[in-house]
């Protein structure tokens, strides 16, 4: 078997860079640009060179045409040697020759001798015509051939009877055409050496022209390079950026910030999952060592098993909120929307709370709409009241007062509780629907997690409500519950 | 020796209380870094076991003004496991030592014990008197290499008065070091747990360990 070998192009799956495509762009239209240019100048330089070459033939023959003369009974050549030593240059001869009529030669240039210059056209009206032929001495040449009328002579013993017809004779003026060749092959060849020295130091131009325009972008991709979670607080200069970039740089550190943010959240969330989940585990393990060290130790064992019950259930209650969020977040599972009394849901939600605010002697007040009944998931619903009632019990003063309040604006009612909450600022606002965040950077106490006012969120969100929290002007903390909709509209999809 | 555990849960407080006291040490237990500061202020304490989130004071602040007040006591910090910059924080304000929960109550023996022993510059956890051996990790003394059963007092007194061999203990400072705050002692109980230790030296043929410089307290 014969060994095969293969070729395997790669391909690149991804565009070529804005550089390249730049340089690329500009080079092609540059070199086309300069050979149209070369192009148009080669046929003018070259066109005009010829021109000018054949003029000076025809010049010459046309001196050669006036010197003829046709008198009553022939015809001469009135041609001086020493007038135009060219056409007997022992070197680089220039050749003439005229004909008669009939076709026999009227005279030929010394140079010639007895050879005959080449008469291709064979005109028979007067007119001129210029081509290329081989000279006698072998050289390449270039001819013009005039047919022309000769010049009747001796004028005062002519008259109008005996007046002879004109003849029309032909000459033939040629020359080496070498030199024209090479002028021309020179024009030419700088013409070409030009353009292309033009491209390369236009491509070299380009290239560092392009090198300088991009240079923030490149400054830019550089320092995005450098990014990782520990930079992301650093932001990019918008006034020193070219004005093309600045939309891209606006938006770059506006995403950096959400960035920011967001990695913030994650580690105020591991760190707070942390101390949640920790503290009850650290209590189960301590709880465990002592009571498996001292088995026998009545003392040791009295509260050992109410202990762990109270760890393990604050860990649940943790892990069952976490839960509950994340099926809310991701909406597995179904609402039943109906018919609901709003006033009595809120009467009843605060059942739930009633005892802990009696020991802190909270009252609770209800305002607005007496009656308002609104379409909505009941359970969902509930959730939401049963937080927030826990929320404002649990971080209200004592002897202080929640407010219920029911307001209707057209079709749609808002739900908002008021509550005092010691130290509460406006930061504190934009933080507080973030998983696990506690006003308490201590964390203490076990009823609550920071996860509340979270599945509050989410289980609005669910229900198509928007929830809103501000501080009034009296320093109290309110939450509004926006968007319920009575029964009479249509239901949400 | 005298211990103070600030931690918040109260779960984790109680646990730790039992199983120190069980261990002989005489252990006072407060939930906020107010009531922390409060004690450290009134009582001497040996070592100071320290939770860094706490209400009211945080345990950071505990720490620093402790050290104002030029307190000596060792620190032994506890904390959760993302809070590497309180840890360092801690130990530049002065702890000793940190541990990270959930802990091991075997590892927090350790160095409770490891405290202890940097107090009385004892590096080695086994001391030598003659032909007893006590162990200060394992809580152990033995006779010529048979283990004498003491309680968890009678452990507490023969350490202190051991880490002290050579000066007289004063009644008051023995009653100090081994009773937590709460627990009212009368001097009766300390010389019942003093006489007590020396029968059960005596049962094992350890004659006159323990002796009385009378009006002033026991030295060994």
């Amino acid at each position: 078997m014969g060994l095969v070998t293969t070729f395997k192009f790669h391909l690149p799956n991804h565009p070529p860079s804005i550089e390249r495509r730049l340089r690329r762009t500009t080079l092609v239209a540059v070199c086309g640009v300069l050979l149209i240019a070369f192009l148009v100048l080669d046929y003018v330089v070259v066109h005009w060179i010829a021109s000018e070459f054949d003029r000076a033939q025809m010049a010459k023959a046309s001196a050669l045409v006036t010197l003829t003369k046709q008198y009553s009974d022939r015809v001469e050549l009135d041609f001086a040697d020493e007038f135009m030593p060219e056409f007997e240059a022992p070197v680089n001869p220039e050749y003439f020759q005229v004909w008669l009529e009939n076709g026999d030669t009227l005279e030929r240039s010394r140079s010639l001798k007895p050879k005959d210059l080449p008469r291709p056209t064979r005109r028979t009206k007067p007119r001129h015509a210029f081509f290329d032929l081989s000279l006698p001495d072998g050289r390449a040449g270039r001819a013009v051939e005039i047919v022309f009328l000769a010049q009747i002579e001796d004028k005062e013993n002519i008259t109008i009877l005996n007046m002879p017809r004109q003849q029309q004779l032909a000459i033939v003026v040629a020359r080496e055409r070498e030199s024209l060749d090479r002028s021309l092959w020179v024009v030419q060849f700088s013409l070409l050496t030009a353009v292309l020295v033009i491209i390369v130091l236009i491509s070299w131009v380009v290239k560092h022209a392009v090198n300088i325009g991009l240079k923030p972008l490149h400054e830019i991709g550089l320092r995005m390079r450098n990014l990782d979670a520990g930079k992301l607080h650093d932001r990019f200069e918008i006034d020193t950026q070219p004005r093309e970039l600045r939309p891209l740089i606006e938006q770059f550190n506006g995403l950096l910030g959400r960035l920011e943010s967001s990695f913030q959240r994650e580690q105020d969330f591991s760190a707070d999952v942390a101390h949640e989940l920790g503290t009850p585990v650290a209590e189960l393990h301590s709880l465990a060592e002592v009571a498996t060290r001292w088995p026998d130790d009545h003392q040791v064992l009295t509260n050992f098993f109410h202990d762990v019950l109270g760890a393990s259930k604050q860990m649940q209650y943790i892990i069952n909120n976490l839960l509950a969020l994340a099926r809310c977040e991701k909406g597995s599972f179904d609402l039943d929307y109906q018919p609901v009394e709003l006033s009595a849901l809120i009467d009843s939600a605060w059942l739930r709370v009633r005892k802990e605010a009696k020991m802190k002697s909270i009252r609770f007040v209800r305002k607005g709409v007496p009656t308002l009944q609104v379409y909505t998931s009941v359970n969902e619903l509930e959730l939401i009241l049963n937080n927030i009632f826990s929320n404002a019990v649990a971080y209200s003063p004592p002897h202080s007062e929640i407010l219920a309040l029911i307001a209707v604006d057209g079709g749609n009612a808002t739900f908002r509780s008021y509550n005092f909450a010691e130290n509460l600022t406006h930061y504190d606002l934009n933080k507080m629907f973030d998983r696990l965040w506690r006003k308490d950077p201590f964390r203490s106490g076990e009823h609550h997690a920071g996860l509340g006012l979270p599945l509050v969120k989410a289980y609005a969100h669910a229900l198509n409500l928007s929830v809103t929290v501000a501080l009034d002007n009296d320093g109290r903390f309110c939450l509004s519950i926006n968007g319920l909709k009575s029964p009479m509209k249509k239901q949400p999809s | 020796m005298k211990l103070l555990i600030v931690e918040d849960s109260q779960r984790l407080r109680s646990s730790l209380t039992q199983g120190l006291t069980r261990l002989g040490y005489a252990v006072d237990a407060v939930a906020d870094g107010r009531n922390a500061l409060r004690y450290i202020s009134n009582v001497e304490y040996d070592v100071v076991i320290l939770d860094i989130r706490l209400p009211q004071l945080d345990g950071l602040s505990v720490l620093k003004q402790m050290r104002a007040q030029h307190n000596k006591a060792h620190v032994l910090i506890l904390s959760a496991k993302g809070q590497t910059q309180d840890r360092v924080d801690g130990l530049r304000l002065g702890a000793d030592d940190y541990l990270v929960k959930p802990f091991s109550f075997d590892e927090l023996q350790a160095r409770i014990g490891a405290l202890l022993r940097r107090s009385y510059n004892q590096k080695n956890p086994l001391v030598q008197l003659g032909a007893l051996e006590y162990n200060t990790a394992l809580k152990v003394l033995s006779h010529t290499g048979q283990p004498i059963p003491l309680t968890p007092h009678e452990i507490s007194l023969f350490e202190y008065l051991l880490m002290n061999r050579g000066c007289v203990v004063e009644y008051a400072q023995l009653e100090h070091r081994l009773y937590n705050n709460d627990a009212s002692v009368s001097r009766n109980a300390l010389e019942a747990h003093v006489s007590s230790l020396r029968r059960k030296l005596k049962g094992h043929g350890a004659w006159d360990v323990v002796k009385t410089r009378r009006g002033f307290g026991y030295y060994i």
